[in-house]
C-alpha cells in the first residue's frame, strides 16, 4: 500500500502549485503512470480520495493515464512494447533491449475552477 | 484554468536519494538495498554476511522494520554498527528515513552499507534510496512463479539470492522455470544459489560484495 505515500506526495505538489497560482479549488488532476512504476491505479485513486479530503482538491477527479513499458532492441533497433516485463525483441528475438518508457510517475496538469 | 505541472511525483524522494548516492560515493561506500518477502531469510543472510566480512571490511547496517528491534538486535550481536528504522506501519523505506538513519551511524570507517528493507516485494521497488544495487532475495518455498508475478523488483535488482536452496527438492520449486522467467525479465541479473543457514553459496556472494566494494574504492 505505498500508494498512500504516493498520494501524499501528489497532494504536496498540488498544494504547492495552487499556492503559486492562487487557486482555491481543483477540479481535476491528470497523472501519467508507467506500467513499471509499480502503482495500482485503483489503489492510488482511493488513497487520493482519502488524502485530498478537506483540501483544495477535495472531490477532484484523478485521471490516470497508464503508459506501457517500451524498449529498443540494441541488435536490430526495433522499438517494441514490452508485455508482462518480457524484454525480448519480437522481431529478432534478442534479449539485449534497452528500456525506453514505462516508469513514468508525474503530474501532467491540474484543472481548476478559477 | 489548466496548470501545466509536469512534475515527478517522487521527485522529492529521488532528489534526496541522489544526494545520498553522492554523499556515499564521496565516502567510497558501496551500498546495497536488500529486498524480499517477509521470511525469505534477509536477516540470516545479513548475519552470515557480517560474520564473513566484518574482519575484512567496515560494515554498517540499517534495518527497516514496521515495528520491533529484533532484527537490529540480531545484527548487533555480530559487533557491527546497526541503526533500526521502525517505519510505524509504512510498507517500505524511503530516502528521508534513510537520511535520518545515516545520521546515527559513524560512516568514516565504513566500506559497505547494507540496508535491509521492510519485508515486501512490491513497495520497496518504487523508492530509490541512493543505493548502488538492489539485491532481491527469493526463498525457494515461496514458489517458482515469483519472478513472473513481481517483475518490478526482479527487473531492477542487480543480484538475486535464491535462498533456502537446501529445500529445493521438498518444496517442488522448478528452478529452470524460475530462471527462464527471470532471464526474460532481467537478462543481466547475477544469481547466487544460497542457503544462509547451511552456508551454501555464501562465500561466493560475499566475494561478489567484496569485489564491488573494491571497485567503488578505486573510483
Amino acid at each position: 500500500m505505498h500508494e498512500l505515500s504516493i498520494a501524499m506526495s501528489l497532494m504536496e505538489i498540488i498544494e504547492e502549485e495552487c499556492r503559486k497560482n492562487q487557486v482555491k479549488k481543483v477540479r481535476k488532476v491528470k497523472v501519467v503512470v508507467g506500467e513499471m512504476a509499480g502503482i495500482v491505479p485503483d489503489s492510488l485513486k482511493f488513497s487520493f480520495e482519502v488524502v485530498s479530503q478537506d483540501t483544495v482538491a477535495d472531490g477532484a477527479e484523478l485521471e490516470l493515464e497508464v503508459r506501457p513499458v517500451t524498449a529498443l532492441c540494441q541488435d536490430c533497433s526495433e522499438e517494441f512494447v514490452v508485455e508482462e516485463f518480457r524484454f525480448r525483441c519480437p522481431k529478432c528475438g534478442s534479449r539485449n533491449a534497452k528500456r525506453l518508457g514505462g516508469d513514468e510517475l508525474y503530474i501532467d496538469y491540474i484543472e481548476t475552477d478559477d | 484554468m489548466e496548470i501545466k505541472v509536469k512534475k515527478n511525483v517522487l521527485g522529492k524522494n529521488d532528489r534526496l536519494a541522489a544526494e545520498i548516492r553522492k554523499y556515499l560515493s564521496e565516502k567510497g561506500i558501496f551500498a546495497i538495498n536488500l529486498i524480499s518477502s517477509p521470511g525469505a531469510g534477509k536477516t540470516t543472510i545479513l548475519e552470515e554476511t557480517c560474520a564473513r566480512l566484518k574482519d575484512k571490511l567496515g560494515i554498517a547496517v540499517v534495518e527497516g522494520d514496521i515495528t520491533t528491534t529484533r532484527d537490529a538486535d540480531r545484527i548487533a550481536r555480530h559487533g557491527v554498527p546497526v541503526h533500526q528504522i521502525e517505519t510505524q506501519g509504512a510498507c517500505h523505506l524511503d530516502a528521508r528515513m534513510l537520511e535520518n538513519a545515516l545520521e546515527h551511524l559513524d560512516l568514516d570507517k565504513v566500506d559497505l552499507l547494507i540496508i535491509e528493507n521492510v519485508g515486501n516485494l512490491v513497495c520497496p521497488a518504487t523508492f530509490d534510496l541512493g543505493e548502488d544495487a538492489k539485491i532481491v532475495v527469493l526463498s525457494v518455498p515461496e514458489g517458482d512463479d515469483k519472478p513472473a508475478k513481481y517483475p518490478g523488483i526482479f527487473r531492477r535488482a542487480k543480484v538475486l539470492l535464491l535462498n533456502k536452496i537446501d529445500l529445493l527438492e521438498i518444496s517442488g520449486f522448478d528452478k529452470e522455470k524460475a530462471l527462464r522467467d527471470l532471464a526474460e525479465i532481467n537478462p543481466d541479473i547475477t544469481v547466487f544459489e544460497t542457503s544462509a543457514t547451511k552456508g551454501t553459496g555464501m562465500d561466493e556472494w560475499c566475494q561478489w560484495l567484496a569485489d564491488r566494494v573494491a571497485e567503488k574504492k578505486k573510483k
